[in-house]
């Protein structure tokens, strides 16, 4: 919990700023494509985040953030189907193509979701929280591929992206621009959130929870606190993968995405928050690259991870920081 | 009432299959306190090797001897070179790399298959029917599936309760430094047993491969299926493993036959179809649920991991 | 002892605690009572079942029978963490810190189980003078005053020792149960100990679970020795000293 070297916080600087710095480049290299694949670093670099807040900060190793993703996207592309089709969503309401509404609902509606899960899976730990998390994801998933009325297996596409505060989303460069302040506002609340007594309290729990429940905490309202939490900004996430692909679908939620989130996690730095930016980063460059290379570039990127796992356990941020293991 | 026991005969042969996955997962977690993802790789692997050396020689028997030992020997290099390094790692560790094992494999059988799905055919000798009651013909090949699992089953037990190697294979999960101390290697212990688990996957690969597309990504199908009737049963316990996937088995064959007429009693057709699929394919995530919400740590489960 | 202090409520009483697991029978009858500014020691061989009694005080374990009392009010339905926050507060025989934290956000966190506004999302908690005041106050009183901003990492295994200790006065508790607090120490750092205990016993009811017979006699106004999950013996140190029982049954190694 020390605060991070000089190092590390100036490749942080670094990194920010290239981000922030990309859509001109692009424009000048006559690129602009490669706003929209930073635009999915982005999101999922967020959606990883908000994971690491419960699997860096609670040791909770949750399998199932995928649901989390798609219940937030499909969110997002229901209110805006009923928009287009004039079809009441419910009370007569036709749903809505605001940020300002949709995004909320989406965060609340994952935010459920993850009660929901948290409540039943909470009360375990170790593996049979994994599976847990993962058969509760796998669930939404098999509901929304057998939901004829949202597309089923096929998806749904958003006929136009949700508008804020009256403002069309649809140039690219605007949409990225505020995608990139959303994950560095979510940043700077989360890393309060960990150094706060909450914070505290859940890496408490972490580290030992016989003993924190000898000085009086019981873990698990702040465990559910932290998930419903990670749930609903996981959800966020959704919502803005929703309106960048102006399309979702079950794939969203598949127990791979899930797994890709902890890739992210574990490629970027477990417990540091910002880990995940680099880890959605380098994930994006190492699929590009493979898939320049050879069409099946899964064959590499499985052996690489593997080899992640066992010989860069803090990640990049952890090596940049010179914490080669693990806290 | 003769299409209800068919259904249920149904729902057994895939709790059997579910059951010889299960047993390779909780064998390998009990003793080595491993979680495997890629376990689901392995009832690939067995699936494709033996639909393609049936394919080849003709003989099913050939086949599934082919899918079992090529499920073996793919799950002991992957324990020599991989897994035995993830022993005394957290389970984090070994979800991600077992995350990274499954893509591997995943992608290895499109470059080595393409991306078309197989498909493998019953054997002539078992494609008749037998009258299991007066006037209800099964399957034979089904019936025959349901008796290998069970046998198998049963082996099981009987080999880890009652031999010296079962004795050790225990020993082994309680204490590993003093069965290494009598001489044991643990080391070859852990890849015989991880192999043996292997061989189970393959076994349920090849025997389910006849009902399924054989293709990329069908492992973690079952995988999480397997997951969810580890959850049920108790992690750790044979008992626990049969329960859950005999009830897993069921619940999701009689939900997938019933629960759409079901709900054509009191909605209308269009809707009852629409909510009985979706329903079906999540009764057994909702049965996982109510058994958790009573006991969290399974039907047979004692202290957590 | 005056009458007026026997006729007085003890601060913790243990009345007739029974706990078996399958054929062992590991509490057997046990009573104890704890009163503030004394200094409880209770002893036994290993297996006798003092570890399974602090258990059942501290809450972690329920007895099969018999009752626990705070106060006067009947505590035994209540868990641990429900019982630490109403001022019982134990120290583990393996220490057990909060590693990755540094010595002062140890006491913190223990500082913080008190103060509750444990749902304070924003505030930095390193930078709260109501959580590092009082942490800092808890470490000057065990001697680690110095030792604050130190990772725990860095600490010698007495350091740590120290730190339990600290972390259980931060939680003001009315009631401490020591388990071992010298375990795995040598004499300097056991000295530190024993005469920090010696110095805080005024203000709390303690139960001290000791080997070091040595700090036992030095420390304790009462002495309890548990064989079998019975009591065999209690009373003044000199007089359990000198029971034939007591020195058939255990103390006859150790002296």
């Amino acid at each position: 919990m020390t605060s991070a070297p000089l190092r590390a916080r100036l490749a942080t600087v670094v990194l920010l700023a290239g981000l922030a710095l990309l859509p001109p480049v692009a424009a000048m290299i006559g690129d602009p494509y490669l706003v929209t694949l930073a635009n999915r670093a982005v999101i999922y670099g967020l959606a990883a985040m908000a994971l690491d807040l419960i699997m860096g900060y609670g040791r909770l190793v949750s399998f199932g953030h995928a649901a989390f993703f798609g219940l937030g996207a499909y969110t997002v592309g229901i209110l805006s189907t009923h928009v287009m089709q004039g079809i009441p969503l419910a009370f007569g309401w036709n749903g809505s193509n605001e940020a300002l509404i949709a995004w909320p609902l989406a965060m609340a509606v994952s935010a459920a979701y993850a009660a929901f899960v948290g409540v039943i899976s909470l009360r375990t730990s170790g593996v049979y929280f994994i599976m847990i998390t993962l058969a509760f994801a796998q669930m939404v998933y098999y509901l929304f591929v057998s939901l004829p009325a949202y597309g089923g297996q096929d998806g749904l596409s958003l006929w136009l992206r949700n508008t804020a505060a009256g403002v069309a989303l649809d140039d690219r460069t605007g949409f990225y621009y505020l995608c990139l302040g959303v994950l560095v506002a979510v940043w700077a609340l989360l890393t309060r959130m960990v150094n706060s007594r909450f914070g505290r309290v859940l890496q408490g729990c972490r580290e030992n929870e016989r003993r924190m429940r000898a000085l009086g905490f019981r873990p698990m309202p702040y465990r559910l606190t932290a998930f419903v939490i990670s749930g609903a900004l996981t959800g966020l996430a959704g919502a803005l993968v929703a309106n960048h692909q102006e399309f979702v679908s079950p794939a969203l939620m598949t127990w791979s995405q899930s797994g890709q989130f902890m890739v992210i996690v574990l490629l970027g730095g477990l417990a540091s928050l910002v880990g995940p930016i680099y880890g959605a980063v380098a994930l994006l460059v190492l699929e590009e690259t493979l898939v320049s290379v050879t069409q099946h570039w899964q064959l590499v990127l499985g052996p690489v991870l593997v080899l992640a796992v066992l010989f860069f356990r803090g990640g990049l941020y952890g090596a940049l920081s010179g914490r080669g293991g693990r806290q | 009432m003769q299409l209800l026991l068919e259904q249920v005969l149904n729902g057994l042969q895939f709790g059997v299959t579910l059951l010889l996955m299960a047993s390779g997962l909780t064998l390998v977690f009990g003793i080595m306190r491993l979680i495997n993802l890629a376990h689901g790789s392995l009832f690939m692997v067995g699936a494709y090797v033996g639909a393609t050396a049936l394919a080849y020689t003709g003989s099913f028997l050939l086949g599934l001897a082919a899918g079992v030992a090529a499920a073996a020997l793919t799950g002991m290099a992957m324990e020599a070179l991989i897994i035995r390094r993830l022993y005394r790692r957290d389970h984090l560790d070994q979800v991600l790399a077992t995350f990274g094992l499954i893509l591997f494999f995943n992608e290895l059988v499109r470059v080595v298959w393409g991306r078309q799905p197989l498909s493998m055919d019953t054997p002539a000798w078992l494609s008749g029917h037998v009258t299991v009651l007066p006037g209800v013909p099964y399957p034979s090949f089904r019936l025959a599936v349901i008796a290998v699992g069970v046998a198998v089953i049963a082996l099981l037990y009987v080999l880890i309760m009652r031999t010296r190697v079962g004795m050790r294979i225990r020993a082994g999960a309680s204490n590993r430094e003093m069965i290494a101390a009598l001489g044991v290697n643990i080391r070859l212990l852990y890849t015989l047993v991880f192999g043996f688990g292997a061989c189970l996957a393959g076994l349920a690969g090849v025997m389910a491969a006849p009902f399924l597309a054989v293709q990329s990504g069908m492992g973690e199908d079952i995988l999480i299926l397997t997951f969810v009737v580890i959850v049920i049963g108790g992690i750790g316990s044979i008992r626990g493993a049969v329960a859950g996937a005999l009830l897993v088995g069921v619940v999701d064959t009689l939900g997938r036959a019933y629960l759409p007429d079901l709900f054509a009693l009191w909605l209308p057709p269009a809707s009852a179809g629409t909510v009985g699929t979706a329903l079906s394919s999540m009764a057994i995530y909702v049965l996982m649920a109510a058994v958790l919400a009573i006991r969290p740590q399974g039907l047979f489960g004692g202290a957590h991991d | 002892m005056t009458e007026a202090q026997a006729a007085a409520v003890p601060t913790f009483e243990a009345r007739a605690l029974y706990k078996r697991f399958g054929g062992l029978q590991a509490t057997d009858g046990l009573s104890l009572a704890l009163e503030r500014g004394r200094v409880h020691a209770l002893i036994g061989p290993n297996g006798a079942g003092k570890t399974t009694a602090l258990a059942q005080l501290s809450g972690e374990l329920r007895p099969d029978e018999g009752s626990i009392h705070l106060d006067g009010r009947d505590v035994t339905a209540l868990d641990m963490p429900a019982r630490a926050r109403l001022g019982i507060a134990r120290s583990f025989q393996i220490t057990a810190v909060f590693e990755s934290f540094t010595v002062r956000e140890n006491v913190a966190l223990a500082v913080q189980s008190r103060a509750r506004h444990h749902f304070h999302f924003f505030g930095n908690a390193a930078r709260d003078r109501r959580l590092t005041d009082t942490a800092d106050a808890a470490l000057e009183q065990v001697g680690l005053a110095d030792a604050g901003g130190h990772r725990v990492a860095a600490l010698a295994h007495g350091q740590k020792r120290q730190l339990e200790i600290a972390m259980a006065l931060a939680t003001e508790p009315q009631v401490l149960l020591l388990d071992e607090p010298m375990a795995g120490m040598g004499a300097a750092e056991s000295e530190v100990v024993a005469s920090l205990l010696e110095r805080l016993r005024a203000r709390y009811a303690v139960l001290l679970i000791e080997h070091d017979m040595d700090v036992v006699f030095r420390l304790a106004d009462t002495l309890s020795v548990l064989v079998g999950g019975r009591l065999i013996a209690s009373g003044p140190p000199g007089e359990v000293r000198d029971d034939p029982d007591v020195q058939a049954a255990y103390l006859q190694e150790s002296f």
